[in-house]
């Protein structure tokens, strides 16, 4: 309890990130009432389950239709739960799945659904859609529909501005009119099995008529006359109707190619025109479009409706399994399921809440003891959980487990892990329970970014590589090295902005052992982080030379991995130079930590060089938010530093001469005050509190070596000696 | 973590010391010293900086050529223009500083064994890059399928090539940074040549220009116009190898007659010159070749992308390299270059208009050929920095571990002690 205040601005930071949290929550909660007449029952939880599982291929990869429907809702919504109310009070919860369920097979309630999230209340007043009360809205599609024409007017518009150079509320029209455009044809996925198509031309020959239904032709049974009359249709004779329902549906990519050599699968639309035009197909496109027109007639009847689900899932499984692609899907259930990054969230808070509530207990006591222990044991389990993660996602990938990151979203991953990993060994050193709070809090920060970025995306994180990094090799040994180099260089920033901040709070630096194990934290890593960095630059330039034919091109990546190691080594060098001690250390350190943020997110951001693998859009302000608090930090260390400064001096100044150090005769009056005001122009050092004091040497003695550390140390850093025998202290030099 | 020693007292010795000895030892404390190091590596940092967010609306190329190739250069900040050191003087300095200081000066005892290492292997990759940069060639050599090809193209540099028409072949050429300073109004310079019957001054050089036809749109009072036509200047591209060069040429003939050239990197001919005694030149500005010592035949190229979607998973050409008539299959793709007699070649890009439409012989691949004589020199340089910097920081981690755990066995000892 003792040194209280310097929890305040750690508990100012739990509130901050507590009531992000609780803005985040409420601005998800409020909704709007939506009425009973588009209500639905609940789906079967194994019919969810059974849809969920089935496989498809998006993005060039295979993964189970949960995690395509989770990053649709993600996009359209803002979050992967939907929540519903209705005006009876009554609540409805989807998941991703039922909600793409909905979608697909109950369309026209589906699109009265709350789905679309816009900021801003004004960006859809400009497209003429009438805005909901507050911010953060969901617009159901039937609201936004009306307004489509003009949201294609703006979007032409607006898309014609740089991505950096739009209003935010340009932005959220693009964003809206792309995502009510996507939605439109997912509504419109299976019109065909719904409705089957109107034959024009007059009467239809018999064969035709006789499987026509309620005037209509299924095609499914459209393909299966062809293909009994052993023929079939040129691309051309496709009538415009069926390619405009096949466009529709083309987005669903549910069938492993028959021939086992392509390794494209077939869509929904691709089905529908193989078969109409493709007779070895025919057999399979019957099928396939019949079952879907059964799901689509059974919607009502569950029970058929999941006997059907099953049969067609179970027969695109098998094909899967035979292609041997369908071994990662229930390792991306289970990896969705488990949801490692949102609990490791949790954890590492619940790690920095522990860490600051032992502070608050007394030093030493069972309680200090057991929420010590707590604290090791939740940065353990999170960081476990963590790398599990991440090496579920590069076995879900087919790379090796060492190949961990590929893309701007696993780097953050990656980087929270090492933060933790180098923070748990620093504290293994120091044991000053230290170490442990400034690395939970920046790992649960970490961890709130990946979840932040992962919802701004919207897209799924896990990516097939572009050519360039197909290399398991270099994305094992370069990139992970290079991003061991940033962890490093955040941590030791967090440590100097602790620092930084302790110093303003606590001029008298009473307990030295606090700055001192903060410093030493701060150099060790800007040590390990020049090691890591250097190397990891050096190898990327071998990577390029074995790329793009040359060592170094000055490409912004490149230029900003060079920085981290130049900031590391001016800090190391000015620091044995003895141009910065323990204060400039910590600043320099701190700004070094923005330019670890410019290498590792900025460079990405001005739109130039080779290595424009990431996503940035949306980011921009978590950067500079990032640059003004390292700034904000280290002009209130600065001021805490001259505040200090000119405290020495003004003491120096009111009460001995400029050059007279100390002089302790026996019996002479000795105050505490004394020996810090000479000190000046050298490290402060301080004693504890106590009344004046009186008496001979070795009441002096004793008073001096309260000096906290070693008080020959500190007699030297004063240039003071006790002399055997005197009673008076001399100036040495 | 590590305890910091004090280093104010060494330091001030030293200049103390430094204060009392002869001017050359002076120099050396000076270039040795952290001071410089510091200095040098935060111009550095500066400058690295400011090459990289230039880079947002100036070609990569001329930010090299002003922050990274040069050795002072001038920074507009708003209205003020501010000297500032570029790449070479400060990498050299850096240099001088770490040979004086991290070689030569400090102690030579086990404790600074990894920081010698790390610095030597910091000089052997500087080395490189000074190596690199004064000897390494660079360009493309492009193929259709089934084409064997072994001369390259550089991707920059120009010259103007002056050749007789005959056996002769080339009897001159004139490197463009011989007279890319002559972009203003006015400026000259002319090149003689025994083997040649005629001075060549050339005038108006333009980095990036057309060749527009005068009848089509006027010229500008004073731009000279030449068969009808006049070299327009553009803004320079943002990729510097889209840049087309124009300069002006004036050849007078030994008795005295000039005829004006236009000289483009685009004109699909030479521009030739007859002399008086009937002798035929041709004059060509071109980008700079050089010949392969052996050849390379492309037998096919494969680009495979992720399925249901436009990113490039795979490209690589599968190549015959012919040398002193013998074959060998190879594959070249991305990050597995082919690296033959001091040359590498890489799979750098291709013709991505491959469609159905096109027949299969307008498809072709580019490989980017460098020839760098210190190629290699930066994966010694790196095992060596791993090495040295994983030895010395493990002591450092090693001494701050062991201080710890006595100063614990220290405070556990002392209630016993009392």
């Amino acid at each position: 309890m003792k040194h209280w205040k310097r929890l305040l601005p750690v508990l100012a930071v739990i509130l901050v990130m507590f009531g992000i949290s609780l803005g985040e929550i409420l601005s998800n909660t409020g909704k709007l009432a939506i009425s009973t007449e588009y209500k639905l029952p609940s789906w079967p939880r194994e019919t969810v389950e059974r849809f969920a599982r089935m496989p498809v291929q998006e993005d060039g990869r295979i993964k189970p239709v949960e995690t395509m429907a989770a990053y649709k809702l993600l996009r359209f919504h803002g979050t992967r739960t939907l929540r519903l109310k209705y005006a009876d009070d009554s609540r409805r919860t989807l998941k991703p799945t039922e909600w793409l369920m909905d979608v697909l097979f109950y369309p026209e309630k589906a699109r009265h659904y709350p789905l679309f999230v816009v900021d801003d209340p004004s960006a859809v007043s400009l497209a003429g859609i009438t805005p909901h009360d507050s911010r953060r809205q969901r617009y159901s599609f039937a609201e936004v529909e009306p307004a489509m024409p003009k949201l294609r007017e703006l979007y032409t518009e607006f898309s014609k501005i740089k991505e950096n150079e739009r209003q935010p509320q340009q932005s959220m029209i693009i964003n809206l009119a792309q995502n009510a455009a996507d939605f439109q044809t997912m509504l419109g996925t299976l019109d065909w099995a719904r409705q089957g198509i109107q034959p024009g031309g007059g009467t239809p020959p018999p064969l035709v008529a006789a499987v026509m239904k309620d005037g209509r032709l299924p095609l499914s049974a459209f393909a299966s006359v062809l293909r009994q009359s052993g023929g079939s249709l040129s691309f051309d004779d496709v009538p415009q109707t069926v390619r405009d329902l096949a466009v529709r549906s083309q987005w669903f990519v549910p069938y492993p190619h028959p021939d086992r050599e392509k390794k494209e699968w077939m869509s929904l639309g691709h089905m529908i025109i193989a078969g109409l035009i493709a007779p070895a197909m025919q057999e399979m496109a019957v099928k396939g479009l019949g079952e879907w027109e059964s799901l689509a007639a059974q919607r009502d009847d569950r029970p058929a409706f999941a006997t059907t689900l099953n049969q067609l899932a179970s027969q695109n499984e098998a094909a899967a399994t035979t292609r041997g692609q369908e071994w990662r899907v229930p390792w991306e259930i289970f990896y969705n399921r488990a949801d490692f990054f949102y609990y490791t969230l949790q954890i590492f808070t619940f790690a920095f809440l522990f860490q600051a509530i032992s502070w608050l207990v007394a030093p030493g006591s069972r309680g200090s003891r057991l929420l010590h222990g707590g604290t090791w044991l939740a940065m353990t389990v999170g960081l476990i959980l963590l790398v599990a993660g991440m090496v579920i996602r590069s076995v879900i990938m087919g790379r090796w487990i060492t190949s961990v990151v590929t893309n701007l979203y696993e780097t953050i991953l990656f980087i929270t892990a090492f933060v933790v990993i180098l923070g748990l060994v620093a504290e293994w050193i120091t044991r000053k329970k230290l170490a442990l709070p400034v690395t939970a809090g920046l790992a649960a920060v970490g961890m709130f970014l990946a979840m932040k970025h992962d919802s701004g995306k919207a897209t799924d994180t896990l990516e097939p590589l572009q050519a360039v990094l197909n290399t398991n090799f270099w994305l094992s040994i370069h990139v992970t090295t290079i991003n061991i180099g940033y962890a490093a260089g955040l941590l030791a920033a967090g440590f100097a902005a602790v620092y930084l901040i302790a110093r303003l709070f606590d001029p008298a630096r009473k307990d030295a052992e606090f700055y001192k194990t903060l410093v030493g934290c701060t150099y060790g890593l800007v040590c390990f982080g020049l090691l890591f960095s250097l190397v990891g630059t050096i190898l990327g330039g071998l990577w390029a030379n074995d790329s793009w034919g040359r060592f170094w091109g000055w490409d912004p990546k490149e230029n900003g991995a060079l920085m981290i190691v130049l900031g590391n080594l001016v800090i190391l060098h000015a620091r044995l130079g003895g141009y910065i001690k323990e204060f400039g250390l910590a600043l320099l350190t701190l700004l070094n930590g923005a330019i670890v943020a410019f290498s590792w997110w900025h460079v990405n951001l001005l739109g130039v060089g080779l290595h424009s693998y990431g996503f940035t859009s949306g980011v921009k302000e978590v950067v500079f938010i990032f640059y003004y608090v390292v700034l904000g930090v280290s002009a209130l260390g600065i001021v805490a530093w001259l505040r200090d400064r000119w405290y020495r001096e003004e003491k120096a100044a009111g009460s001995l001469p400029p050059v007279c150090l100390v002089q302790i005769p026996t019996a002479s009056l000795v105050r505490p005050a004394d020996i810090k005001i000479a000190s000046r122009n050298r490290d402060a050092v301080s004693l504890p509190a106590m009344s004046d004091l009186t008496g001979d040497e070795s009441v002096v003695r004793e008073a001096v070596e309260k000096i906290p550390g070693n008080p020959q140390v500190g007699l030297a850093k004063l240039g003071l000696e006790f002399t055997k025998g005197t009673d008076s202290a001399e100036q040495k030099k | 973590m590590s305890d910091l020693p004090d280093t104010t007292t060494t330091s001030a010795a030293a200049a103390r010391k430094s204060s009392r000895s002869s001017l050359p030892a002076r120099a050396f404390s000076f270039m040795a010293s952290f001071g410089v190091g510091v200095v040098v590596l935060s111009f550095l940092l500066l400058l690295t900086w400011l090459g990289t967010v230039s880079q947002v609306d100036t070609s990569l190329y001329d930010v090299q050529k002003k922050y990274f190739d040069s050795w002072i250069f001038i920074e507009d900040v708003g209205s003020l223009k501010i000297p500032l050191p570029g790449a070479f003087l400060l990498m050299s300095i850096l240099f001088v500083n770490m040979v004086c200081g991290g070689i030569i000066r400090i102690r030579k005892n086990w404790r600074n064994f990894g920081v010698v290492i790390s610095h030597c292997s910091i000089l052997v990759i500087l080395a490189a890059g000074a190596i690199s940069f004064y000897y390494k060639r660079e360009g493309n050599l492009k193929l259709h399928e089934g084409e064997t090809g072994s001369l390259f193209t550089s991707y920059h540099d120009r010259v103007i090539e002056i050749s007789e028409v005959g056996p002769n072949g080339p009897v001159l050429m004139i490197h463009e940074n011989q007279f890319s300073d002559l972009d203003t109004p006015g400026a000259t310079r002319a090149f003689h040549a025994t083997s040649l019957p005629f001075e060549i001054t050339l005038s108006n050089y333009a980095k990036n220009t057309f060749a527009e036809s005068a009848a089509m749109r006027p010229p500008p009072a004073g731009q000279p116009v030449i068969d009808g036509f006049y070299l327009r200047p553009e803004k320079a591209a943002m990729s510097a190898e889209a840049n087309l060069a124009g300069v002006l040429a004036t050849v007078k003939s030994t008795d005295g007659a000039e005829k004006q050239l236009l000289l483009w990197e685009v004109a699909t001919a030479p521009v030739t010159y007859r002399t008086a005694d009937g002798r035929v030149f041709t004059l060509r500005f071109k980008r700079q070749t050089w010949e392969l010592p052996f050849t390379v035949t492309l037998t096919q190229f494969t680009h495979e992308k992720h399925p249901g979607t436009m990113r490039p998973k795979v490209f690589s050409s599968d190549v015959v390299k012919r040398d002193n008539g013998v074959d060998q299959p190879i594959k070249i793709e991305m990050n597995k270059p082919l690296r033959h007699q001091g040359y590498t070649l890489f799979q750098a890009s291709y013709n991505d208009q491959w469609t159905a439409a096109r027949p299969r012989s307008e498809m072709y691949s580019v490989f980017a050929v460098v020839k760098n004589p210190s190629d290699q020199w930066p994966v010694w340089g790196t095992i060596m920095a791993a090495v040295g910097m994983t030895l010395h920081f493990c002591m450092k981690l090693a001494e701050a571990i062991s201080r710890s755990s006595r100063k614990r066995a220290a405070a556990a000892s002392a209630p016993t002690a009392a």
